[in-house]
This record gives C-alpha cells, sequence and structure tokens, in this order.
C-alpha cells in the first residue's frame, strides 16, 4: 500500500515520463521529414560525404510566374555500379500538388542531375529534393524562393 | 564549381509563356536536342522539349485556398531508353509546367539509339528517338 507521498512521487515521475516522450514525438512530427531522412549538418560547408549525397538545388530568389520556375537538382555522387543515386524527388509542402515528380536513375547516367520547370503557389516558400542513394539511404536538401504570382 | 553554375543559369533561361486555353492548345510530338560533338565515354547533357500541357484542374478560390475544377490533364510519365536498355524515368505530376523541358546526363558510352517515351494521364504514348553517334576527333 503506498503512502501519499510515494503516490504523489510515483505520479509526478510518470508525467515527466509521459511529457519527454510527448515532446520528442512532437518535434519528430513538426519537422516534414521523418528521422530516418538525413541532412548536411552545416549545408554551408559540406564534407566529401555529405557532398556526395546532399542534393543541390539552383533556383531563382524570386520568380514573377508561379506557373513556370525552373530548378536544377544536381547531387556530386560517383555514380557508379554499386554507389549511385536511384531517384530524386522534388517537394514543396505550401502548394496544393506537393510532389514535382520522382526522377529515376541508373548508373548509366553518369551524373545525378536533374532540371525541370515547375508550379508554385504565391509567396515565400521551401522547396525540398530528396535524394535516395543506395547504399546510404535518403539525403534532403532545400532552397527557398518568393513567388510573386501563383501558378498553381 | 563555377562550370557547373554558368551550365545551371543556361538551363535556367526558360521563355515565359502565357497559358494557351486547353482547348486550343496543339500537342506536337517530343523533340530531343544532342550536343553537336560526343566522345566515347563522355558525360552528356540530353534536353528533352515536349509541347503538351500540364494542368492541374484546380481553382484558387481564396489566397493559398484551390478547390477541384477539372479533371487534371498533364504527362504523367517520361521513360528514357539507351541502346534499349531503360535509363531513366520520371514519374510527373501536373505540378510541373506546360511543355515541359527535362534535361538529364548520359553518359555516352556506345552508339546506339536513345528513345524517350512521354505517356499523358490519359494513358497516350508519345515518342521520340535520336542515335547517338560519336564524333571522330
Amino acid at each position: 500500500m503506498l503512502s501519499r507521498r510515494q503516490f504523489t512521487r510515483q505520479f509526478a515521475l510518470a508525467l515527466c515520463g509521459l511529457a519527454f516522450s510527448f515532446g520528442r514525438w512532437a518535434k519528430a512530427w513538426a519537422s516534414p521529414f521523418p528521422p530516418r531522412i538525413q541532412r548536411a549538418k552545416d549545408p554551408k560547408k559540406l564534407t566529401d560525404f555529405e557532398k556526395q549525397h546532399t542534393p543541390q538545388l539552383f533556383m531563382l530568389e524570386a520568380a514573377e510566374d508561379g506557373a513556370r520556375v525552373p530548378i536544377t537538382v544536381f547531387v556530386d555522387s560517383p555514380m557508379t555500379p554499386d554507389h549511385y543515386i536511384t531517384s530524386i524527388e522534388v517537394l514543396n509542402y505550401n502548394d496544393p500538388i506537393i510532389s514535382k515528380g520522382v526522377f529515376y536513375l541508373t548508373p548509366e547516367n553518369g551524373r545525378a542531375y536533374l532540371s525541370t520547370q515547375m508550379r508554385l503557389d504565391s509567396g515565400e516558400t521551401t522547396v525540398f529534393a530528396v535524394a535516395e542513394c543506395n547504399r546510404h539511404g535518403r539525403w534532403v536538401g532545400e532552397s527557398k524562393i518568393f513567388v510573386n504570382r501563383g501558378g498553381c | 564549381m563555377a562550370e557547373e553554375t554558368q551550365e545551371h543559369e543556361h538551363d535556367l533561361d526558360v521563355e515565359q509563356r502565357e497559358p494557351v486555353p486547353l482547348e486550343k492548345f496543339v500537342i506536337q510530338p517530343p523533340q530531343i536536342r544532342l550536343p553537336v560533338r560526343i566522345h566515347p565515354d563522355e558525360v552528356i547533357k540530353v534536353q528533352v522539349k515536349f509541347k503538351h500541357p500540364s494542368r492541374t484542374g484546380l481553382k484558387m478560390v481564396a489566397e493559398h485556398r484551390f478547390v477541384k475544377d477539372q479533371p487534371a490533364f498533364y504527362v504523367r510519365r517520361m521513360e528514357a531508353f539507351y541502346g534499349g536498355r531503360l535509363l531513366s524515368r520520371y514519374e510527373m505530376t501536373s505540378a510541373l509546367s506546360d511543355i515541359p523541358i527535362l534535361t538529364f546526363i548520359l553518359r555516352a558510352t556506345r552508339e546506339a539509339p536513345l528513345r524517350i517515351v512521354f505517356t499523358s494521364s490519359e494513358g497516350k504514348a508519345y515518342e521520340v528517338e535520336e542515335r547517338i553517334r560519336f564524333t571522330s576527333s
């Protein structure tokens, strides 16, 4: 039989444990990407390993017309038969259609590179690119853009 | 890296167009653009242009609020075959622009045909083929 003091202490400990678990869960859900998608520690100072996996996005800083926004995605991967980028996906979570498509590659491509034109909604937004490596999983890169007139 | 940046700037220079009403849009076969000179084992850029609309079918009813107005009509997939083998595949969405110009890279390991197949959201297929030929240096 627990005393009132023991019960209060155990109840408080249980509450702390719940709050801690909830906080971690909430943090994971708050991110647009689950923890298993990797990103460079410092996007401005990539290590050689990170350069081989982190997608680099090339876009205008501002676009007048969101109906045609050019984008180029490049990953500096070796693209050899045993170490290559298998896919690149471009996403924008602020748009009604989030995915701009998935580009699947093979080692015969020689380089992980894609250039296309996408539709973006108006306003300031972050475009993400997720590259999947056959050996080292998925990596994300991002770039911000301001779109004057939406094109969705 | 400077050379890469220069190449990307060229890719970014895309002609702006006014949207053509869907009923007036004339779909034309895709076109491939390859470098003039290709050497064995060289990494080359392949540019593919397809005069096809890409419409989400959404209508904006308020800022950042959309409703479905019409069925989406767009290019669903691009497949590239090099010497009969699948080189790349692009699963596209309606969130790409009209008349997409896609650029990807190919390591020219052999003289062989490069065939591009586009499939629309209606299931229609459009093809174009060019032969990769090495330039004698």
